[in-house]
């Protein structure tokens, strides 16, 4: 079991590792990043001026021009080298598999500089890693497979991490990676939407929009790392909420711990948003909006993802773990959103229902379907 | 993992270093520009000019397009320390190229008739990644003095105000404008590229090497 873990991420981790070498080479072919857009544009302000009389434009960009036109560029091909190196001995089956998966890990991640292998040979890299790193494990059971699962709505793996007590880590972990990479990339496409709709210097747009830079600060790692708590908050609130349906008042047997480490992977899709700043567009999407609508997609994907979890972990009907889900994420609302948000600044995007009026409609309607769907009828 | 796997992968190594090396050859070493940022203020498609190990100078200028030997662009005696340096990269990474082939013929003779070949083969790897590593290392270090002497960098079929050679301060680098943004850039070349891509896979092929069949020696 523990060989098939290894020889599989070696795979992947193969895969990965030779996208990331073609990129590097591509970049040092063209002494320039690569840059992908829908069509040529000769001016930012030819995109970003109201009226807008152009279609719409994106662009993605592979590189940054300040490492491919220097000595540097050496090294990052030294990188990828290993990064290869690293994945061949993986996929060789070696005794231990430790060495060469952090390799793998450390260079497929140091990648993003250099494009990372088009972002697919990267996120396969750190995959291929990951997977190979828990060799004890068998590959379905490892981490960010079980991630994927989880966004797959498995309900075989909710069930597996129901029972799965040694799992408490990875479910924390879970919860803190989601929120963290979520809400940088989110942090990261605001500070550009900023430095383009505000420059600091005329060269700004140009540079994020036309050479196909991404612009950085500190900053941006701030807003996620507080996010760590808060989203840890939010974690122990809906899992409270649910653990208090489904065990009081539908009389269901689970222990609380079984619970979080389901509502935890369901987390999972928020993880996505780390690649929002991936792709820049020129108005109607160049606004806040954006990762407003990522925030707003993810946050249905993890409602889905709740209701897989709660029907493995309670093993209830569809429709009661609809109706579970439906009411704990009602009242999560009011707490999160209409009582914590009031006391506690949060940073970062945050989308809220607004009049109160409306929102307690809401709930109220939640809470009918709720009674509707039997979830107040004690088993 | 199965034998025939490991020979096939340290073959496939083997090979892409043989391709690199070969490309290296016949690809520029050295380049210089206009950056996109320069090209866009100007609404134009902009100047390039790439330096090749046959001592000879392509460029391209909206649609013209020219290739000049050294001496075309400055004296013959200024052109002599940059021949020169051509020269001796060229030989050095045709014989980097020769152990490459060696490689490849001992690693392939070693997986058909299986003979005890593996010793050779490492040497023969190790051999020429260190001259590949020479030459990249030697042409880069000593590009920027040679050049110093060039009246113009760009052929001056191509451009009305020369770039001279005393500007190239070094192997990467470039000129600023006033906004702070980059108007030329020069850079190395795909063939430096590849010899050091080259000297990269011929290095692993010697780990990979020593790490699948430690106990055949």
């Amino acid at each position: 079991m523990g060989e098939d873990s290894v020889v599989f991420g070696g795979k992947i981790a193969l895969i990965g590792a030779v996208l990331i070498f073609i990129n590097v080479l591509i970049l040092s072919m063209n002494s320039a990043p690569i840059i992908l857009s829908s069509y040529q544009v000769s001016s930012v302000s030819q995109l970003i001026t109201p009226p807008q009389d152009a279609g719409l434009w994106a662009r993605i960009a592979f590189g940054n021009r300040m490492v491919v036109n220097s000595g540097l560029m050496a090294l990052w091909i030294i990188f990828a080298g290993l990064c290869l190196l690293g994945a061949v001995i993986l996929y060789s089956k070696p005794v231990n598999p430790l060495y060469p998966s952090l390799a793998v890990l450390i260079f497929s991640l140091l990648s993003i500089f250099t494009g990372g292998g088009f972002i697919v040979g990267m996120v396969l890299g750190v995959l291929g890693a990951t997977i190979a790193l828990q060799w004890r494990k068998p590959w379905r059971e490892t981490f960010f497979i079980r991630m994927l699962r989880s966004m797959r709505f498995d309900s075989e793996m909710f069930s597996s991490v129901k029972n799965s007590i040694e799992d408490n880590v990875n479910a924390a972990f879970t919860v803190v990676a989601a929120n963290f990479l979520g809400m940088f990339g989110a942090s990261l496409y605001i500070f550009n939407v900023n430095l383009i709709l505000s420059p600091e210097s005329p060269e700004d747009p140009v540079k994020i929009l036309l050479l196909g830079e991404t612009a950085f600060d500190f900053q941006t790692l701030a807003t996620p790392f507080a996010h760590i708590s808060i989203g840890i908050f939010k974690w122990l609130l809906i899992t409270s909420l649910f653990y208090l349906f489904g065990t009081k008042i539908l009389g269901r047997k689970a222990e609380f711990d079984s619970v979080a480490r389901a509502t935890a992977y369901a987390y999972s899709p928020r993880i996505l948003m780390i690649f929002l700043p991936l792709i820049f567009t020129n108005q109607p999407f160049l606004t806040y909006d954006w990762p407003v609508f990522a925030l707003s997609v993810t946050r249905l994907w993890i409602f889905f993802a709740l209701i897989v979890a709660a029907r493995a972990v309670f093993e209830i009907s569809l429709g009661k773990a609809f109706g579970i889900t439906l009411l704990a994420s009602g009242i999560y609302w009011i707490i999160m959103y209409n009582i914590v948000a009031k006391h506690i600044e949060i940073p970062g995007i945050m989308f809220t229902i607004g009049p109160e009026f409306a929102l307690l409609m809401l709930v109220s309607l939640a809470t009918l379907l709720a009674l509707l769907l039997g979830v107040f009828k004690r088993e | 993992m199965e034998e025939e796997t490991k020979f096939k992968i340290v073959l496939t190594f083997a090979l892409v270093a043989l391709i690199f090396a070969a490309i290296s050859i016949v690809t520029p070493w050295w380049v210089i520009g206009t950056t996109p940022e320069y090209e866009l203020e100007l609404n134009t498609t902009g100047t390039h000019a790439s330096y090749s190990l046959f001592q000879q100078v392509s460029a391209t200028s909206g649609n013209l397009s020219v290739t000049v030997s050294f001496t075309n662009m400055t004296s013959e005696e200024n052109a002599k320390p940059l021949a020169e340096l051509c020269s001796l990269t060229s030989t050095l990474t045709t014989i980097g190229l020769v152990f490459n082939v060696l490689t490849v013929i001992l690693i392939y003779l070693m997986f058909t008739r299986n003979e005890r070949m593996l010793k050779f083969a490492k040497i023969t790897a190790v051999i020429s990644a260190l001259i590949f590593l020479a030459a990249t290392i030697y042409f880069q270090s000593e590009f920027a003095t040679r050049i110093s002497n060039f009246d113009s960098v760009i052929p001056t079929a191509m451009l009305e105000t020369p770039i001279q050679g005393s500007k190239i301060s070094g192997f990467w680098g470039g000129i600023e404008m006033s906004s702070g943004l980059f108007e030329w850039m020069w850079s190395a070349g795909f063939g430096w590229y590849s010899a050091f891509t080259a000297f990269v896979f011929s290095a692993m092929l010697y780990i990979l090497v020593n790490s699948f069949f430690k106990k055949k020696e």
